[in-house]
C-alpha cells in the first residue's frame, strides 16, 4: 500500500491517472451514442484501422505525439467513409467493404511497423500505455473529452431525434448528412485518445461497455451518456488503482474492470426481474 | 362565420379560413427511373385523402415528395400558395410502423415532446407554453395512461396514436401518414379511422397511403389514384369505380 502512495507521489503516476480517469469519462459519455445508434462493431472495426494510419506518421514524420495523432484521425477518416463511399456506388454492404478495408489498412500498417523495426512498440499502440504519458499526451485528451462532452450537452436535441430516426429528423429540417459526419468525427476523436490508455485493440470495449452497463438499468437516453461517463470514469480509477499492486497491464485491467462491472450488473438486474415476475404471478394466483 | 372554423393550435391571427395544397406537374426520378409524373390535384384542409395504387405505384415517393425529403425534378408543391417545404413547421411526416425502432428507449412522453423540436430548435428554454401544448396533444389523444411507458411496450394502434400527438405537439396542419392501418386489428383500424376524421374536422388535412380498396370509402373521403401517372382524383365514391379499380389493379 505504501508502495502504492509513493507511486502516487510521482509526476508521471499522477498524470497517468488523471488520464486514466478523463478518458474512461469521456469515452463512456461517448458510449450513449454507441449504443443507441447500435454500431458498436463498426466502431470496433474502425479502432483497428487506425494502425496504418500511425505507422504512416511514424514512417513519414518520425516518432512524435501530434503526428501519431494526426495520422490516426486521417486514417480512420479514409477507412469510414471509403467503406461508405463504396457501399453508395457498389453493390457492396458498408459493412462488407468496412472489414476489407480495415484488416488491409491493418496488414498494411503492420508491415511498415515491422519494416521500420518497431515491433516493440506495436504492442504499446494495441493494448495502450498509459505509463508512458507525455503532458502533452494529457493535455490532447483534455480537451478531446472536453470537446465531446461539450458537443454532445449542446446538441443533445437533435442528436436524439436523429439517433431515433433519420427521416422524421430530416423533416424536422435537422441537417442530418452534416449531423451524421460530425458525430462520426467525434467517435474518432474519441476513439484516438482512448488509444493511449487501452491500445487499438481494446478501445471499443471502453467506447460500448458503460453504456451498455446503463442500458441494462435505465430507459432514459441522457442516464445512458452520464451514467456511462462515470461509470467509464470510475472504472478507470479502479483499475488504475488495481493495476499497480497485481502487476497487471493497465490498460487491459481497465476492460476487464468494465467487463465485471456489465456482467454483474447484467446478473443482478436478470435476477431481479424474475424475482419481480414471480412475485407478480403469485400476485395474480392470490 | 366560415365554413372552416379553424381550431388548430397556434395559428396566427391572418389565419386564411381555408388552406389549399396545390400540386402542380409533379414528378420525381430516381437516377433515370420515373417513379412519378404529371400529378397535379388540389385539396383543402379539412379533408382526409387516400392516396391508392397497387404496389410501386409511387404512393410513398409521392408522400415523402410532399415531406420534403426527396428532390423533385419538376413541377412544383404550394401550401397557401407557398413552397410548402418553407413551410416545415406545417407537415408532420408519420413513417411507417415497421420503419421505427421501436426499441430505442425513450418513453412515450419524451417522443411528443420531440413534436416541439422545429418551434424550440436547438437551444430555445423549454416554456410553459411547451407544456401545454404536450398536455393537450396527449389529452386529446386519450393517452394519457401511457406517458410514461416506454414505447416499446405499446400495441400497434397506441403507437400509431403516439405519432399523432406528436405531429399535433409540431402544430402541424398536413399530417403524412404512410400506411398508417397496415397491421392494425379492427377496432384500432376504427378507432384510428375516427381519430384521422376528427383531426380533419378540426381544419388539418390528412393524407395517407392506403391499400386496401375495401375499407377506403369509410376511412377517406378523397382519393388519388396513382400508377407511376395519376388516374384520377375526387370523391372516393367516385374515383373507385369497378373500371378504374380493374385498370389500375387489373382484378
Amino acid at each position: 500500500m505504501n508502495e502504492f502512495l509513493q507511486f502516487l507521489q510521482e509526476p508521471i503516476a499522477q498524470r497517468s491517472l488523471i488520464a486514466c480517469v478523463m478518458i474512461g469519462f469521456a469515452n463512456g459519455f461517448v458510449s450513449g451514442l454507441i449504443v443507441l445508434k447500435k454500431s458498436a462493431l463498426q466502431i470496433g472495426t474502425l479502432s483497428c484501422a487506425l494502425l496504418p494510419g500511425i505507422a504512416l506518421a511514424v514512417l513519414i514524420f518520425g516518432l512524435q505525439s501530434w503526428s501519431l495523432l494526426c495520422g490516426a484521425v486521417i486514417a480512420a477518416l479514409l477507412v469510414g467513409l471509403g467503406s461508405l463511399f463504396i457501399s453508395r456506388t457498389s453493390k457492396i454492404h458498408q459493412d462488407t467493404a468496412l472489414s476489407i478495408l480495415h484488416t488491409t489498412a491493418f496488414a498494411c500498417g503492420f508491415i511498415i511497423l515491422v519494416q521500420l523495426g518497431l515491433q516493440q512498440k506495436i504492442d504499446d499502440w494495441l493494448f495502450g500505455s498509459i505509463m508512458s504519458l507525455s503532458s502533452f499526451d494529457l493535455w490532447v485528451a483534455f480537451f478531446i473529452s472536453l470537446i465531446s462532452v461539450t458537443v454532445l450537452v449542446l446538441f443533445q436535441r437533435p442528436i436524439l431525434i436523429y439517433l431515433f430516426d433519420e427521416t422524421i429528423a430530416k423533416t424536422f429540417g435537422i441537417p442530418t448528412r452534416w449531423l451524421s459526419y460530425g458525430i462520426f468525427t467525434l467517435i474518432i476523436l474519441v476513439l484516438v485518445s482512448s488509444l493511449q490508455a487501452v491500445g487499438a485493440f481494446l478501445t471499443i470495449g471502453l467506447l460500448v461497455g458503460p453504456a451498455a452497463t446503463m442500458h441494462l438499468i435505465s430507459n432514459k437516453p441522457s442516464h445512458l451518456f452520464w451514467g456511462g461517463g462515470i461509470i467509464g470514469g470510475v472504472g478507470s480509477l479502479i483499475a488504475f488503482c488495481l493495476s499497480f499492486p497485481l502487476g497487471w497491464h493497465p490498460g487491459a485491467t481497465i476492460i476487464l474492470v468494465l467487463g465485471t462491472i456489465f456482467t454483474i450488473t447484467y446478473l443482478l438486474t436478470t435476477t431481479w426481474k424474475n424475482k419481480q415476475g414471480e412475485n407478480h404471478k403469485q400476485n395474480q394466483i392470490t | 362565420m366560415s365554413e372552416h372554423q379553424h381550431i388548430c393550435w397556434g395559428c396566427p391571427p391572418n389565419h386564411p379560413a381555408k388552406h389549399t395544397l396545390n400540386v402542380n406537374n409533379l414528378s420525381v426520378y430516381y437516377g433515370k427511373i420515373c417513379a412519378l409524373s404529371n400529378i397535379s390535384f388540389e385539396t383543402t384542409c379539412g379533408h382526409t385523402l387516400a392516396l391508392m395504387g397497387p404496389n410501386g405505384a409511387g404512393k410513398t415517393t409521392l408522400l415523402k415528395a410532399l415531406a420534403g425529403l426527396i428532390p423533385i425534378n419538376s413541377g412544383e408543391i404550394l401550401w397557401n400558395q407557398r413552397p410548402l417545404c418553407e413551410t416545415r413547421q406545417e407537415i408532420a411526416y408519420l413513417p411507417q410502423r415497421s420503419d421505427i425502432d421501436w426499441s430505442f428507449p425513450i418513453t412515450v412522453k419524451t417522443l411528443i415532446e420531440m413534436g416541439r423540436y422545429p418551434s424550440i430548435g436547438m437551444w430555445r428554454k423549454w416554456k410553459k407554453h411547451d407544456d401545454e401544448i404536450v398536455q393537450k396533444s396527449i389529452v386529446s389523444l386519450g393517452l394519457q395512461d401511457f406517458i410514461d411507458r416506454q414505447i416499446s411496450e405499446l400495441s400497434g394502434g397506441q403507437q400509431q396514436r403516439v405519432f399523432l400527438a406528436r405531429a399535433l405537439a409540431q402544430e402541424a396542419h398536413v399530417l403524412l401518414l404512410d400506411e398508417p392501418f397496415t397491421g392494425l386489428d379492427s377496432p384500432s383500424s376504427q378507432l384510428l379511422g375516427e381519430l384521422l376524421k376528427s383531426l380533419a374536422q378540426e381544419g388539418r388535412l390528412i393524407i395517407a397511403s392506403h391499400h386496401d380498396l375495401a375499407t377506403a370509402p369509410e376511412l377517406f373521403d378523397q382519393t388519388l389514384l396513382l400508377k407511376k401517372d395519376q388516374i384520377g382524383f375526387g370523391k372516393t365514391s367516385e374515383i373507385l369505380t369497378p373500371q378504374t379499380i380493374k385498370q389500375v389493379y387489373h382484378l
